[in-house]
């Protein structure tokens, strides 16, 4: 059996206290979501990095579904994993969410194992597929032969960070198209009840980036952004990274998804009644 | 950790590179990031001072630098292990699907996200602690007594999912009647099953752990948030749950760190688990479930 110290999960214990005391006490709203269950508005495809806390939207609990998270935020389409399919069925059928989103993040380590491995493949190197890994960054094939279409046009920085933020940036992508596999996201969606999104956590510059469904770009969610924190990235990179986020376009992107500066376009959509999971 | 030293104070260099640029509108932006986007969530545990956002040096560290365990839990939006617990930035690793449901592992097949990514929290993070996160009142664990009851379930994946998972449902029956000597009713089924489904899984970790990583020290835990009773219970090696502690209930939240030592021994004490008769019978009771 295990022999546990406790010393680091006292931490959690720590934090658990903290979560009762802001969300058992007065004014919090657990008691009311157990006794009424569950209605949240947002469903989230996130990666499992440990800097990505779905806290990041503070929505406290019963404000987002997580269907699926695992490593890299990757949704690889319709009939691939069950555990997927079932979570999204869930949230858009019976939790009747009204956004699905994909949250993706900029130095994400699976990104960058996934592209490491598939070229070491190309080069001969095999991964070893009995492992649960390499298997999973395996079936990631039809996303990293989109990457490789995509990057074959980009002139050299193949090891720098922007090139990790394009292939980041095409992860999401790739997932917010795939949720247009799922039946039931493709049917809410024709309905008007639906919506998907697709957004970067760019916890270095500290932004939240969304894509803009019209033109594919991704541009700060919040008007907050401060040319001075760039330069952390290597200036090449930081360059690169500019010209592809001109902030100057965050005017006519608000206006295309309805969001002011500061506040999230995620506001304000009501809630839909929610039918028993059990049928008759 | 040199570079600790210079990003975690206020006085750091990416903090004056937020806060330096004399433009109090832009200020006012940075600050509602800092408590609006990424809330309590910066503080700095090395030092003990605070600082809002410090994103230098997580860059710098990676997930890699801090992350010590890796929480399995339900998507359930009131049970997400990141908002329970509160853990920093970098100290936790959760994957979340329906249920927490967790697939026996199978080096030879499957696609299954789950032990891909507990593999890679495993061998690249440096993960040492595994924790399957159940909670009561899932909505999951509904839709498997109902479905063991003869009721139609909405949803053709969920109803395939949780025709995979009937083996858990068997389980939990035979647990509590081992256990009352008699059967259980739906709710009782339901708590039952939400406790063997931690039974269960932790099981599981425990055969990828001594398939996969037999050279590494790795400690498998089975937890479940009771959202009513507002505690998280842990699992012994006799099979039952108890309350990792009765904290919540008694403590100045302001004045945690230093006033809990009481607490804190309590939580120590609970979560030592030691080998005793009561595990050989748990792995073999487990043993059967998987055979079956």
């Amino acid at each position: 059996m295990s022999d546990v110290t406790g010393a680091d999960l006292r931490e959690l214990a720590q934090g658990f206290a903290r979560f009762y005391e802001r969300h058992y006490g007065p004014g919090g709203k657990m008691p009311e979501l157990v006794s009424k269950g569950q209605a949240p508005k947002y469903a989230a495809f996130m990666c499992s990095d440990s800097r990505t806390p779905d806290s990041i939207f503070d929505q406290g609990p019963g404000g987002v579904f997580v269907p699926g998270r695992s490593t890299g935020a990757l949704y690889r389409g319709y009939g691939v994993d069950l555990t997927h399919d079932s979570g999204i069925e869930y949230a858009v059928d019976h939790l009747k969410v009204s956004h699905l989103m994909v949250v993706a993040h900029y130095a994400c380590g699976f990104i960058k194992g996934l592209v490491g491995m598939k070229e070491d493949q190309m080069r001969g190197i095999l991964p070893d597929l009995s492992r649960p890994l390499p298997q999973l960054m395996n079936d990631c094939e039809p996303f990293y032969k989109r990457v490789r279409q995509r990057f074959n046009s980009l002139s050299g920085c193949r090891d720098c960070d922007s090139h990790h933020r394009h292939v980041v940036e095409e992860s999401a992508r790739w997932s917010h198209e795939n949720f247009m596999t799922h039946p039931s996201v493709a049917r809410s969606v024709r309905e008007g009840r639906l919506t998907t999104w697709a957004l970067v956590d760019d916890m270095e510059a500290g932004e939240l980036l969304v894509m803009n469904p019209s033109t594919q770009q991704f541009l700060p969610l919040f008007q907050h952004s401060n040319p001075a924190v760039v330069p952390i990235m290597a200036p090449h990179c930081a360059a690169v990274h500019l010209a592809n986020r001109p902030h100057d376009r965050f005017d006519a992107f608000k206006d295309t998804v309805g969001c002011a500066p500061g506040k999230s376009p995620l506001h304000g959509i009501p809630q839909h009644t929610r039918p028993s999971l059990v049928a008759g | 950790m040199a570079h600790h030293a210079n990003t975690c104070t206020h006085a750091c260099q990416h903090h004056r590179l937020y806060t330096s640029q004399g433009v109090p509108a832009l200020d006012a932006l940075l600050r509602r990031y800092a408590t609006v986007v990424h809330p309590h969530t910066y503080d700095c545990r090395d030092c003990g001072q605070s600082y809002n956002h410090c994103p230098q040096q997580m860059i710098d560290l990676g997930q890699g630098g801090r992350v010590w365990t890796l929480f399995n839990g339900c998507s359930d939006s009131r049970a997400q292990p990141g908002a329970v617990f509160e853990p920093h930035a970098g100290d936790m690793f959760p994957i979340t699907a329906a249920g927490a449901l967790l697939t026996p592992y199978d080096k030879d097949g499957g696609t299954n996200n789950a032990w891909g990514s507990i593999e890679y929290a495993v061998s690249h993070l440096g993960v040492r602690d595994l924790v399957q996160f159940g909670h009561t009142e899932c909505g999951a664990m509904q839709g498997l007594v109902a479905m063991a009851k003869g009721a139609a379930i909405h949803g053709q994946h969920l109803k395939v999912m949780l025709q995979d998972v009937m083996d858990i449902e068997k389980g939990a029956e035979e647990w509590f009647m081992q256990e009352h000597n008699r059967q259980p009713d739906a709710k009782e089924l339901q708590r039952a099953l939400e406790y063997h489904n931690v039974r269960v899984a932790v099981h599981r970790l425990r055969a990828f752990v001594e398939a996969c990583h037999p050279d590494k020290t790795i400690r498998v835990h089975g937890w479940i948030y009771d959202m009513r009773g507002a505690n998280i219970l842990a699992l012994q090696p006799n099979g039952h749950f108890k309350p990792i502690t009765d904290l919540p209930h008694r403590v100045d939240y302001g004045h945690l760190p230093a006033s809990c030592e009481q607490g804190m021994a309590e939580i120590d004490d609970r979560l030592v688990y030691r080998d005793d008769a009561d595990s050989a019978v748990q792995a073999a009771q487990l043993m059967a479930v998987e055979a079956a």
